[in-house]
């Protein structure tokens, strides 16, 4: 007898979290919906003003693909609800973004996106409270006119080659060579050129951690990372042997783009035509390299 | 004469504690701190073979059944997550490259634990803790008390344990039959009796050694170490050893680095000879061993 009890009471209590997961749940994603209303008002003002030279070129590169993909996706998935959903949704998100789109790309976003759906819905409500502080991986807000993060799991690699200049230096190691852990020394170049700057091809939709991973892997550079699912992004620890905190407490690596030290991380940038992508070694948090984050705050 | 080899007696246990506990500082130390290969080798090599002679069959079984899997393990498990150095072999599907000098790291690390762990089943079997009280009880009373105590925790509980689960076999109350929740039931009543001791235990202990005047000034203690000449040419030897290994890893002698490329001091005869130091530092109490029973050998076959 006794022994039954249990096992109803086992079966009693999962039913009971199953129905409140269940209807928490529900919960949540409502609330997701009904916040993502005001937003649409905000994307139709702000629409265009953001427009560069470049992302139009790269729309007209990929429009016979992206009609394509629309055509499926809108044949498909016309009569769900969830479509519906996950593209005002995926329009909420640019908005917050600021970032313009031709047509084409936007309804290939919306396709992108509706694959994913639920993962947004419970996501997006954080989203949305949050504008002008920090973004769900705790990025600080981007800087006018610079781009914005994509996520690596909504990029779409195609299959369009444009070229980039991509570079290691680690020359600020030459400096402070009195830091350096003497194992290490050896490996510094004469110079700190790891990679001179060298013209190299990559797809459209790529990031600059996988440029990275590619380009040493090609050049036959170490280079090791980690996966940081906080800020959903590869951690660079160290490249040609030469790893965080080797040189001082404040050492590591940082990339810059165009000049621009991105405050977030090299999976989440989406590389441009173009782009002048150069991987340097800190030893002073950023201020010996030019970086001014923390001089800001 | 076949029955006196298998039950042989460890002649290096019935030193005076002195040199048994110098022994073992050095060894542990050196075996914790040497990262060179040649170290490393030579003190599980020496590890491995002391406790086979100490304990027989149960250190084969152990050494081999239980550290030999967990030093694979752990040289499997260090180039699955640290990726430094020069020689790349291959890359993981991840991106991360395996690298040939975390390989060596990993099998070095690996070494490591596994030889320290097999001189500390050494170092429980010679050093007893009426030994270690011996040697500590005047100088740090109370410390030494708790360390003995320490030491002594874990195959005292599992004693205490096996003789109430036992007691509780008896009326049935054992891990071995009901349901599982009537066994779960069952082993957290063991588990309450067996602290329920434990905390009895201890103040009787600490009433017991009060009550005796342990620590007390004057108080004396019945010993039978005696510290004779063979204790003296022991220490000496040990000593003398010791010191030179300790000044040789000073100067930097066993020197060896795994990041980023594999590199140590050039083999000349000079590290040679320190390797062979190392090694007769080691293998002292087998030799000692060794001697003894030749000896006692060759009295019998006199007779």
């Amino acid at each position: 007898m006794k022994r039954m009890n249990y096992k109803w009471l086992g079966i009693g209590i999962i039913c009971i979290l199953l129905v409140v997961t269940f209807f928490w749940g529900g919960d949540y994603a409502k609330g997701g919906k009904a916040d993502s209303e005001p937003a649409y008002s905000v994307e139709e003002t702000e629409n265009g003003e953001n427009i560069t030279d470049l992302e139009k070129s790269e729309d007209e590169n990929s429009s016979v693909e992206d009609i394509e993909k629309t055509s499926q996706s809108s044949d498909s998935k016309k009569d769900e609800k969830v479509n519906n959903q996950s593209e005002a949704q995926s329009e909420t998100e640019k908005s917050g973004l600021k970032k313009a789109e031709s047509e084409e790309s936007e309804t290939k976003q919306g396709k992108s996106e509706s694959d994913q759906g639920d993962k947004h819905l419970s996501l997006q409500g954080i989203d949305e409270e949050s504008k002008g502080e920090k973004d769900k991986y705790l990025t600080d807000p981007i800087p006018e006119g610079k781009p914005h993060p994509i996520e690596p799991q909504e990029a779409i690699i195609t299959k369009n080659a444009k070229t980039c200049t991509i570079s290691i230096v680690c020359d600020t190691i030459l400096d402070n060579m009195d830091d350096l852990d003497p194992e290490k020394v050896e490996l510094v170049p004469k110079d700190g050129v790891i990679l001179p700057p060298t013209k190299v091809t990559f797809y459209e939709g790529e990031s600059v951690f996988n440029l990275l991973r590619r380009e040493t892997k090609k050049n036959k550079i170490h280079m090791e990372f980690e996966n940081t699912p906080i800020y959903n992004s590869a951690y660079i620890e160290g490249i040609h042997n030469l790893y965080e905190f080797d040189c001082g407490e404040l050492s590591g690596w940082m990339y810059k783009v165009n000049d621009w030290f991105p405050n977030y991380g090299c999976s989440r940038y989406q590389i441009k035509d173009k782009d002048v992508i150069v991987w340097v070694y800190t030893c002073d948090l950023g201020r010996d390299v030019g970086d001014g984050f923390y001089e800001q705050k | 004469m076949s029955k006196s080899k298998e039950c042989h007696v460890d002649a290096f246990s019935s030193y005076h504690p002195l040199v048994n506990f110098l022994y073992f500082a050095f060894v542990l130390g050196f075996s914790m701190v040497f990262m060179h290969p040649v170290c490393l080798g030579i003190s599980l090599v020496a590890a491995f073979t002391y406790s086979i002679y100490l304990k027989g069959k149960k250190a084969i079984l152990f050494n081999f059944g239980f550290l030999a899997p967990m030093l694979i393990v752990t040289a499997i498990l260090n180039p699955a997550f640290n990726h430094e150095g020069q020689t790349i072999l291959i890359y993981f599907s991840n991106g991360n490259p395996l690298t040939l000098e975390s390989i060596l790291y990993g099998i070095a690390a690996a070494t490591m634990l596994s030889a320290v762990i097999c001189w500390f089943s050494c170092y429980n079997e010679v050093m007893t803790s009426d030994k270690f009280i011996y040697l500590f009880g005047r100088v740090i009373p109370a410390l030494s008390l708790i360390l003995s105590m320490v030491l002594r925790f874990v195959p005292r509980f599992k004693a205490q344990i096996k003789k109430i689960s036992y007691a509780q076999k008896c009326i049935g109350r054992d891990l071995s039959n009901g349901s599982w929740i009537q066994k779960a039931k069952n082993g957290i009543t063991i588990l309450s009796i067996m602290i329920t001791w434990a905390l009895e235990n201890a103040i009787e202990t600490a009433e017991s050694m009060k009550s005796r005047g342990y620590g007390l000034p004057g108080r004396t203690a019945f010993s039978i170490y005696r510290f004779d000449r063979r204790d003296k040419k022991a220490l000496l030897y040990i000593g003398i050893l010791g010191i030179f290994v300790l000044a040789c890893g000073l100067m930097k002698v066993y020197y060896f680095r795994y990041y980023p490329t594999v590199k140590g001091n050039p083999s000349t005869i000079f590290f040679l000879f320190s390797y062979a130091v190392y090694f007769a530092l080691c293998i002292v109490p087998i030799v000692i061993d060794v001697k003894e029973n030749r000896q006692w050998k060759a009295t019998q076959l006199n007779s």
